[in-house]
């Protein structure tokens, strides 16, 4: 008997992707280049960075500060804003081998609509969107749409209204309790949840004796807050029905297997890259490598096999 | 431009340290060697280098190029952080990943004479340019007599190095800006490369005297690609990302006062 064939295709609801390893928002550079295989080998799409509908500056002062196991970062949602990006930048990046998820900011209600029209003119070039009300950098906006879940679903049912292509949404761990924020986009309409985005923190410069930050807190990432995101995928796949987005600190394949066994569908893959490129590929073929020994065919198969044993979480 | 093939290939690689100098006290010359040759190096160019197979310290340190032969490439590293020591206590045998060159370099100037102008271990690049270049004149200023290491291993790579001291224990009294006030407009230019003070005081003398200066600034990266946007600069053309719009700038496009 030969060995089942493993192909790394999977579904995040009506998306197709040729593996379950996505390009978090944020971290991908907007070149050509990067968007083609072998770049991309492994890679089933990637997140643009956030989109707003003016240009957005950033954060003055420190952006990035190393920490152990992890990266706190304050970029403030730095972008050349929708027109730009739409007329440059998407042209560019959609041509690639690797589909595009458009990652959009939730800022006010008038010009995250706006950002929706537009991009649904080019609808054909776009994957997804996701809707990003998790942003920590921001004042305005940002994680306090994804912090309460009225406010999260007034957000939702917003982007539902004005995109009609698969909507995803990245959920914030700043929140009371992220199963009531996941169920209440899922009933406003959201076809699938990245969970989630930077946990918030801060560091003081022992030095300068002042906080690091000019907003002083900011979002941290990385292999060190991976058994935070990893509960969060856990408990809102046992909430929603919808396809869930593993997302927070994956670095190695024993990592996105967790995710997958916890609930994921896919995994958004950030910080790992910022170290080695070729993570992506080298995942890829480690799962692959798994999923065979195991006897699946699919990594499908392992989405929420995890929690077989016990059932759904009260 | 290069195709993706060949950019992937050179993009990121195994490397393994070769050669470990202690020129004075926590100061390290670094050789890395690796199995297919590097490609063409702009002096200014830079590479990020993991100081750890694991996940903590968790990113690459960008390091400014000293030295590179088929595939041999040096690193002039300061112990400045936990990185940087780790990196510098290795023994030669050790496997390090390693992404780059990056960046832009300093931009050539047919027909012009280049005036390097160094603080400290911003003579990294200078080295490199000094073998590409011979032409080119450079000055290192260091603070005193505890650079002294510095200024040795400096001097044995360039020939005719220009050599400052604060303290005037070594070479020259005062800084390599001394030397700004007799160039000539027409026909010299000045490359610079140290802290950031030290590159504004260079801007800003060389404006006086209408001199063109290109310096390479220094931030904290994390991608070294343009992905993370962490390390933008104030320019008069916006922000700016070191690590691929630079890390070498037109001093007249640097917003100095940010």
């Amino acid at each position: 008997m030969s060995d089942p064939v493993v192909s790394p295709a999977v579904s995040v609801g009506k998306v197709a992707l040729r593996s379950p390893l996505i390009i978090a928002s944020g971290t991908w550079p907007h070149e050509q280049d990067y968007w083609k295989d072998p770049r991309c080998s492994f890679v089933g799409a990637a997140c643009t960075k956030a989109l707003t509908l003016h240009p957005r500056e950033g954060n003055p002062g420190t952006r990035l500060w190393e920490t152990p196991c992890g990266l706190l970062n304050s970029i403030g949602l730095q972008n050349p804003g929708i027109d730009v990006f739409l007329g440059e930048d998407l042209p560019k990046i959609s041509s690639g081998d690797i589909g595009v998820i458009a990652n959009v900011a939730m800022e006010a209600a008038e010009e995250t609509a706006e950002v929706l029209q537009r991009l649904s003119l080019y609808d054909h070039l776009l994957l997804a969107v996701e809707l990003n009300i998790s942003c920590p950098n921001v004042d305005a906006g940002g994680m306090a749409w994804g912090a309460d879940p009225v406010m999260a679903a007034k957000a939702v049912e917003l982007a539902r209204h004005h995109w009609e292509g698969p909507l995803w949404v990245k959920l914030t761990p700043q929140c009371v309790n992220i199963r009531d924020v996941a169920t209440a986009a899922e009933a406003a309409g959201a076809d699938a949840l990245v969970v989630a985005n930077t946990w918030l923190g801060m560091a003081i410069d022992p030095l300068s004796e002042r906080p690091v930050f000019s907003r002083r807190f900011a979002g941290l990432s990385g292999p060190a807050i991976f058994p935070l995101a990893l509960r969060l995928v856990w408990e809102v796949s046992s909430a929603v029905q919808i396809p869930v987005i593993g997302c927070g600190g994956i670095s190695r394949t024993e990592d996105v297997l967790s995710m997958m066994l916890a609930g994921a569908s896919a995994v958004a893959i950030g910080t790992a890259h910022f170290t080695e490129l070729s993570c992506f590929r080298s995942i890829g073929r480690e799962l692959l490598e798994h999923l065979a020994a195991k006897g699946y065919s699919s990594p499908m198969d392992l989405i929420g096999k995890g929690k077989e044993e016990h059932g759904r979480i009260p | 431009m290069c195709s993706s093939d060949s950019r992937e290939a050179h993009l990121e690689r195994e490397v393994v340290l070769s050669k470990r100098e202690e020129i004075s006290k926590n100061l390290f010359v670094l050789t890395f060697e690796t199995r297919d040759p590097f490609p063409r190096i702009q002096p200014g160019q830079f590479v990020m280098l993991r100081t750890s197979p694991g996940l903590d310290p968790l990113l690459g340190r960008p390091f400014a190029i000293s030295g590179v032969e088929a595939n041999r490439l040096e690193l002039l590293v300061a112990v400045v952080g936990r990185g940087t020591r780790i990196l510098s206590s290795f023994p030669p045998g050790e496997l390090l990943r390693m992404r780059g060159p990056l960046g832009n370099g300093f931009p050539l100037q047919p027909g012009k004479r280049v005036h390097c102008l160094a603080g400290t271990t911003g003579i990294a690049p200078f080295v490199l340019a000094k073998t590409e270049i011979p032409g080119i004149e450079v000055y290192l200023g260091i603070p005193g007599s505890h650079w002294e290491g510095l200024a040795s291993w400096a001097s044995e790579k360039i020939p005719n190095l220009h050599l400052y001291s604060e303290d005037a224990s070594v070479g020259f009294a005062g800084t390599p800006l001394s030397c700004i006030g007799s160039l000539e407009a027409t026909v010299d230019v000045v490359w610079a490369c140290g802290p950031m003070g030290m590159l504004k005081a260079v801007h800003h003398e060389c404006e006086r005297h209408a001199i063109r200066s290109w310096v390479s600034l220094e931030t904290r990266m994390a991608c070294g690609i343009g992905g993370c946007h962490g390390c933008v600069v104030q320019t008069v053309n916006g922000l700016r990302k070191t690590c691929t719009d630079g890390p070498v700038f037109d001093s007249r496009e640097v917003l100095w006062n940010e």
